[in-house]
């Protein structure tokens, strides 16, 4: 007999329904997309902004009322990269510690409370954030080291360390607690300390989805628009120490976007600023993603 | 439809039990092949299932007992990459497997159980109706008529009679599994294929069970497929042995049982081979 | 395997004073852990209660409703017109994205092409999902804005925030209704009905709990943000009155405001606990709908 093909006989409202939701799908996606590609296209047309990329990266500062105006980002992304490696620099411990806490210590009523807590904390808004860092450090930061406004990116990068925790934590909380039960019972059973047994072998076979906890606040945290704002001052020059002001990247563009005017050279300009942006955070997102792939394959092993 | 049976199965049509009139074929399958994503699972496989008896599948696992049971009621493609290569299944001699026939309408007419009872999110009584509903076919029927009828041709109405409006989800696995043969049974289907109905239950359950299946032969064909050698022997009144995809023996079950043709066949029977 | 497990530190020196350093060690350790935890539990307690503490004794139902008064503007009165923008903001973003999410969700999990589509689509959607909000403000000033001529308006911020809420909402009923056990799929089909019967009397009922809470995720993340419609559709002021191409007062931008002008650090107060309030009555009252939309389900 000939080969038979399964004809998938479809309903008409199978396939109405089909086609209606690609078509969902399809809408939404292409959305997405026409974001980055408008981005793009934003960014690098305009004679009047016809840097390379290097100057606009290192060599020029940020003065768009001088004349000739000039157009860069250096001291945002070194702001940026400042306030980003503190805070991580602070969550990192911390939030590993509440991973670890989580999976090996906590018992279960502790975990139930911890949950919530943890999700309370995602979900305080950035702007929220940003009043409470004003309210309580930057006004305290006025009085005990005698500045004359207490914005500065340490403030900026402690609270940004609060607001990227609680996520680090679950991750982290997620990768330990994905290693093998049975692994644990073994060397528990060799009759070694919980230290020794997190030190040997929980941080190793946890590795990737450790790695993808850290990308995770870092790209949460590069992204940050509203604390940093309120709380990192907003100077355009490179900062020299903790308590200078500063300006990282997402701060930059909130702030001179609305005194910008349409196709203007500065329009532009804060266009590719942003574009620098998409493109770093996309990359740790594609990171995130193949880290993410072998997490599952570890977990599997 | 009464059928000129082949002379190869004549052995099947003898000591046929107590069978009102002329044993009619329903399910003949011819030479089927079936392949997973190029492996080949099923070899030429011929069977035949009669009208009011049960036909118990046997044989060790992984011989393509289920993957057989599922071609008869066209569920075969909802495993990906699963390809019937050749022959065909009939029907009361409408071909399943032929250019125009609807998969949908075929598993309308034959309904099937499986082995893990599973109960949609609504009332038990919805539970029943869920098939009827779509298909609308009530036949004259109402709807509290056909509740009580298939609940208690599953043998399940009197647990269940107070509370029908009540989630389904409350039954037990055993009152699952009978939820379930009475949403088959609502669709009124013309046979009733079951994949090891009894494995994910208690013996109480499974006796339940079985006794249902006794009773439902008297209306419609019954194809079971189960690994449990003494159920197949209690109730069924035919088996056949799958070994590797290929049917290696037909008959009447107490002829198997007891003188099977094929080697290996007794081997198995016998609890030489697993 | 702990194949490279060294006993010696803990067995060869017999002594019992390395055993009762190692005991210490792991104490110490313990307790180091229990003090992260108890820092990650106070952390977002004091934050809660400072707020509280500080503001409510500026909330009032008062407050709620009022307009902004007094010079300079919003050092007294109420925040009613943001409440209003915040409320409308997030609805006519829901109802923009919520069924393209949810078509979306039901095609990848229901009529996918082949797990390689899958696959490539979940991926561009999560990466497009981490991309920065405030670049999705200078993308609505830029398109919706400027180029579509939208002006800053209600509009312009809503659809703004449906692009940031789809690929939330799409992950969620993907998520939820992959999670619904195959055997559902089975039992329905071979019952002879349609998938589009299937989906929407099984699988659509199993999933609701999964997507209520993305649907919380969404707006949560959506109300809470200024960055993106800073832009795209907020004012200071407004007298109310919310129309589709008029801009809005929204929570997160008026309290931004009060702070970045310094015009009432109380009235700040009060606006930050509206907007926090108002996000956990958000969260609880979803559980509750989790809970009955999902109760035959159990």
């Amino acid at each position: 007999m000939t080969q038979h093909s399964f004809t998938k006989t479809m309903d008409w409202s199978d396939r109405t329904v089909k086609t209606l939701s690609f078509l969902a799908l399809g809408t939404g996606v292409s959305f997405l997309l026409l974001v980055i590609v408008f981005v793009l296209q934003e960014s690098s047309l305009g004679s009047s902004f016809s840097t390379n990329l290097f100057d606009f990266l290192v060599r020029h500062a940020w003065a768009p009322m001088a004349t000739p105006p000039s157009y860069g980002i250096l001291h945002a992304w070194i702001s940026t990269l400042v306030i980003t490696g503190l805070s991580l620099a602070l969550a990192i411990p911390m939030g590993f510690g509440i991973g670890l806490f989580l999976s090996e210590v906590a018992p279960r009523w502790v975990q139930q409370v911890m949950q919530p807590a943890l999700e309370l904390l995602a979900g305080i808004p950035a702007v929220v954030y940003g009043f409470f860092g004003y309210v309580t450090l930057v006004r305290n930061f006025e009085t005990w080291f005698d500045m004359p406004a207490g914005e500065c990116i340490l403030i900026a990068g402690v609270i940004l360390a609060v607001m990227v925790l609680p996520f680090i934590a679950s991750t982290a909380a997620e990768a330990f607690r994905s290693v093998a039960q049975d692994l644990r019972e073994m060397a528990y059973g060799l009759g070694v300390t919980q230290f020794y047994v997190t030190r040997r072998i929980l941080l190793q076979k946890a590795l990737p989805g450790l790695f993808a906890a850290v990308a995770l606040g870092l790209a949460r945290a590069l992204g940050e628009t509203l604390a940093v704002l309120m709380l990192a001052g907003n100077s355009v020059a490179v900062p020299r120490s903790l308590l200078d002001r500063g300006q990282p990247i997402t701060a930059l563009l909130a702030t001179e976007l609305g005194e910008t005017m349409a196709h203007s050279a500065k329009y532009h300009a804060l266009f590719a600023s942003g574009f620098v942006l998409m493109i770093v955070v996309l990359g740790i997102n594609v990171m995130i993603w193949i880290l993410k792939q072998r997490f599952l394959e570890h977990s599997h092993a | 439809m009464t059928f000129q049976l082949e002379t190869t199965y004549s052995r099947v049509l003898e000591g046929v039990r107590q069978v009102p009139g002329p044993a009619v074929s329903t399910f003949d399958i011819h030479d089927l092949s079936v392949a997973f994503n190029g492996r080949s699972v099923l070899r030429k496989v011929n069977a035949i299932a009669l009208d009011r008896h049960v036909l118990a599948i046997i044989g060790p696992s992984g011989s393509g007992k289920s993957t057989l049971l599922r071609t008869m009621n066209r569920t075969l493609e909802l495993t990906p990459d699963a390809r019937v290569t050749s022959g065909d299944v009939l029907f009361k001699g409408e071909r399943l497997y032929g250019n125009g026939t609807d998969a949908r309408l075929v598993r309308k007419r034959i309904c099937m159980v499986h082995q893990k009872p599973v109960a949609f999110p609504m009332s038990i009584a919805e539970n029943v109706l869920f098939g009827v509903r779509f298909h609308k076919n009530w036949n004259g029927r109402r709807k509290d008529e056909i509740i009580q009828n298939c609940l208690e041709n599953a043998g399940l109405w009197d647990e269940v009679k107070d509370r029908v409006s009540e989630p389904a989800s409350r039954l037990s696995v055993g009152q699952l599994q009978r939820l379930c043969i009475a949403r088959a049974l609502a669709n009124d289907p013309e046979a009733l294929l079951m994949d090891e109905p009894c494995s994910a239950l208690d013996p109480v359950s499974t006796a339940r069970v079985e006794e249902l299946i006794v009773a439902l032969k008297r209306q419609l064909p019954v194809v079971i497929v189960t690994h449990n050698l003494a159920q197949a022997r209690r109730i069924s009144d035919q088996s056949l042995f799958l070994y590797d995809g290929q049917s290696l023996e037909q008959d009447v079950t107490e002829r198997i049982f007891t003188d099977p043709r094929n080697g290996r066949v007794h081997d198995f029977i016998t609890g030489k081979v697993g | 395997m702990p194949n490279t497990i060294a006993l010696s530190t803990v067995t060869n020196v017999t002594g019992k004073r390395a055993y009762r350093l190692s005991v210490l060690r792991d104490r110490l350790w313990r307790a180091a852990l229990w003090t992260c935890g108890l820092i990650g539990f106070l952390l977002p307690v004091s934050i809660i209660g400072y707020l509280i503490f500080e503001g409510i004794h500026c909330v009032s139902w008062q407050f709620l409703v009022d307009y902004p008064r007094g010079t300079p503007l919003g050092s007294q009165g109420g925040v009613w017109p943001a409440v209003e923008g915040s409320l409308a903001l997030a609805s006519i973003g829901l109802l923009v994205s919520f069924p393209l999410a949810l078509g979306g969700g039901i095609y990848l999990s229901e009529y996918g092409r082949s797990q390689q589509f899958n696959k490539t689509v979940r991926f561009l959607v999560e990466c497009l999902a981490a991309v920065p909000s405030i670049i999705y403000g200078l993308f609505g000033y830029a398109f919706l804005v400027v180029f579509l001529n939208f002006g800053i308006s209600l509009i312009a911020g809503a659809l703004v925030l449906a692009l940031i809420m789809f690929p939330i909402l799409l992950i969620a009923v993907q998520e939820s209704l992959r999670a619904v056990d195959d055997v559902y799929r089975e039992m329905g089909l071979s019952l002879g009905v349609t998938r589009v019967y299937l989906i929407r009397r099984v699988l659509l009922r199993k999933a609701w709990p999964g997507i209520v809470a993305g649907v919380v995720l969404a707006v949560g993340h959506a109300v809470g943000s200024a960055a993106p419609v800073l832009f795209t559709a907020s004012i200071y002021f407004s007298k109310g009155g919310l129309r589709l191409d008029r801009p809005v007062m929204t929570l997160p931008t008026h309290l931004y405001h009060l702070v970045s002008e310094a015009i009432s650090f109380d009235q700040a107060f009060g606006t930050a606990l509206v907007l926090i309030a108002g996000l956990l009555i958000f969260n609880m009252s979803a559980m509750l709908l989790r809970r009955l939309g999902g109760g035959l389900t159990r």
